[in-house]
This record gives C-alpha cells, sequence and structure tokens, in this order.
C-alpha cells in the first residue's frame, strides 16, 4: 500500500493586487481573453476601460444555489440539482472622479462632455432610462509564481447592481461600492455562459 | 467545415470588432458564425466588442505555410 501526496503547492495560491477591466471583448466559444502584460490587448479590447484603484481589492463569488430532492423512504436526499447560478465581482473603487467610470458604473447614467477650453465640462445625468446596458469585464492578476504569466476572470455578461454612491468627508477619501452581477449570455454553450476563470501556462494541478 | 475554413469563407472585416466599426449586420453574422453568441438571442444594447485573435492567427498561420 502506498501513501498518498500531499499538496502543499505554493504557486498555487493567489496573491493581489489585481485590475478590473471594463468593457473588454468576449472571447469565441472555447477560447479567453486576448491579454498582454497582464491588461487587455488594445487590438482584440479597443473600448476597455481600467477601474483603476479599490479600496481594499476585490472579490470574486460564485454561489450555487442547490436544490436537493428527497423521499418519504429515505433520511437524507437521494439527489440534487443547480437551481440558479450567482456569479458576482465587488468592491469599493476610489476613481469617483471619473465620468468615462461613472457611466458605466451608474447602470441609468449618461455622459456627456464639451470640450470647449473655456465653457467645457463633464457631466453625468441620471433619471428616465428603463433599459440596462451591460457589457463585459475582467478581474486580472499576476500568477505568484512570478513569471509574465496572468489569470483572469471574466464575466461575459454584466452590471453594475451597486448603483452609485459615496460619502465626501474631510477625513478619508470617497470610494464608492460596486458589484457587477453576471447573466447568462444565452447563446453561449452551456457551462459557459456566465464567466471564466482560467490562468496562462500549462496546467500547475 | 474547420475552424479556418470557416474564418477564412467569413472574409473576415478589419478591425476593430466593435459594433459601432461592424454594424448591426456584420457584427450579428460574425457573432454568430464564430461562435461568440448568438447575437439575434440577446438584447440589443448587449453588443460586446468581439475578440479576433483566435481566427486572425488561425488564417495567418495557415497562409505562413
Amino acid at each position: 500500500m502506498a501513501a498518498a501526496t500531499k499538496n502543499y503547492n505554493a504557486n498555487q495560491i493567489i496573491l493581489g493586487p489585481s485590475d478590473i477591466w471594463l468593457d473588454v471583448a468576449v472571447p469565441a466559444a472555447s477560447g479567453r481573453m486576448t491579454l498582454e502584460s497582464g491588461t487587455p490587448e488594445t487590438a482584440a479590447n479597443p473600448n476597455a476601460i481600467h477601474l483603476g484603484m479599490t479600496a481594499a481589492g476585490t472579490t470574486f463569488e460564485y454561489v450555487p444555489e442547490i436544490q436537493d430532492f428527497t423521499s418519504d423512504e429515505l433520511t437524507a436526499p437521494h439527489m440534487s440539482r443547480i437551481i440558479s447560478e450567482s456569479c458576482t465581482i465587488k468592491g469599493e473603487f476610489l476613481q469617483v472622479f471619473n465620468w468615462a467610470l461613472l457611466e458605466k458604473m451608474t447602470v441609468g447614467g449618461t455622459k456627456n462632455v464639451n470640450t470647449n477650453t473655456s465653457t467645457g465640462y463633464e457631466e453625468l445625468t441620471m433619471g428616465g432610462l428603463s433599459t440596462v446596458s451591460t457589457y463585459s469585464i475582467a478581474l486580472i492578476g499576476q500568477d505568484i509564481s512570478g513569471t509574465n504569466q496572468f489569470w483572469c476572470i471574466q464575466l461575459y455578461k454584466t452590471y453594475n447592481k451597486a448603483g452609485f454612491n459615496f460619502a465626501v468627508t474631510r477625513k478619508d477619501q470617497s470610494k464608492a461600492a460596486f458589484e457587477f452581477m453576471g447573466l447568462a449570455v444565452t447563446g453561449r454553450a452551456v457551462g459557459d455562459q456566465i464567466a471564466n476563470f482560467w490562468h496562462m501556462g500549462a496546467a500547475n494541478s | 467545415m474547420t475552424a479556418y475554413e470557416k474564418a477564412k469563407s467569413m472574409n473576415l472585416p478589419p478591425l476593430p470588432w466593435t459594433h459601432r466599426a461592424l454594424g448591426e449586420e456584420t457584427y450579428c453574422r460574425l457573432a454568430t458564425e464564430l461562435g461568440y453568441f448568438v447575437a439575434a438571442a440577446e438584447r440589443r444594447d448587449y453588443r460586446p466588442d468581439l475578440d479576433p485573435t483566435p481566427f486572425l492567427e488561425l488564417v495567418k498561420s495557415k497562409e505562413k505555410k
């Protein structure tokens, strides 16, 4: 009889920081987004916007709601199925004074820009829209192994369900909570409709 | 039809593959036929950029040979 091998591996740990990119391109079936030095490659992701700094990093969460089926004859469930899945990326972003970001972060906001050098402005108007514009986002971080390799969590279709609110105070910098909710892209293959968590390079498990 | 044949037969448009640059008709054709998602099944306000890399590399690598 042989003993099993223990799985202590420091290269399988994730250690930040990471970056969130909004409005990235969606990969084709069985594909992954194109990265360059740990950022969205610009030709493939021409509209990508960097979320900038966060107050305390980012949390990714995948929560399946599982229904257990029982019978009168058995004391334990005899079958379980996934009824729904929730996939979110959340945190607090600091750069609340960026109108390109604000337009993305407020579901019902519209950015207007006047570039006149003397009377110019940027503004975000809100109110009256009922549709929710969705886009794709990616959370990208460096592989702890220290090589030029990265990991990525992409939500294919999402919106910021946290709205937009921030406090203004002398004692702390303003920050606004965000929570990107992953929606299913119905026309993608089953099993790949909401998100993809992947890393570059050979398998490490 | 192989992925390469499909990419070639699509007469791939120039970059960027954004909805604005491609227009609704070409965008929906690319999104659906190259396997991004079925555009007709999604609301019109979901029109993310399409990552062209695998198809461009496929065509490039085949044409080098």
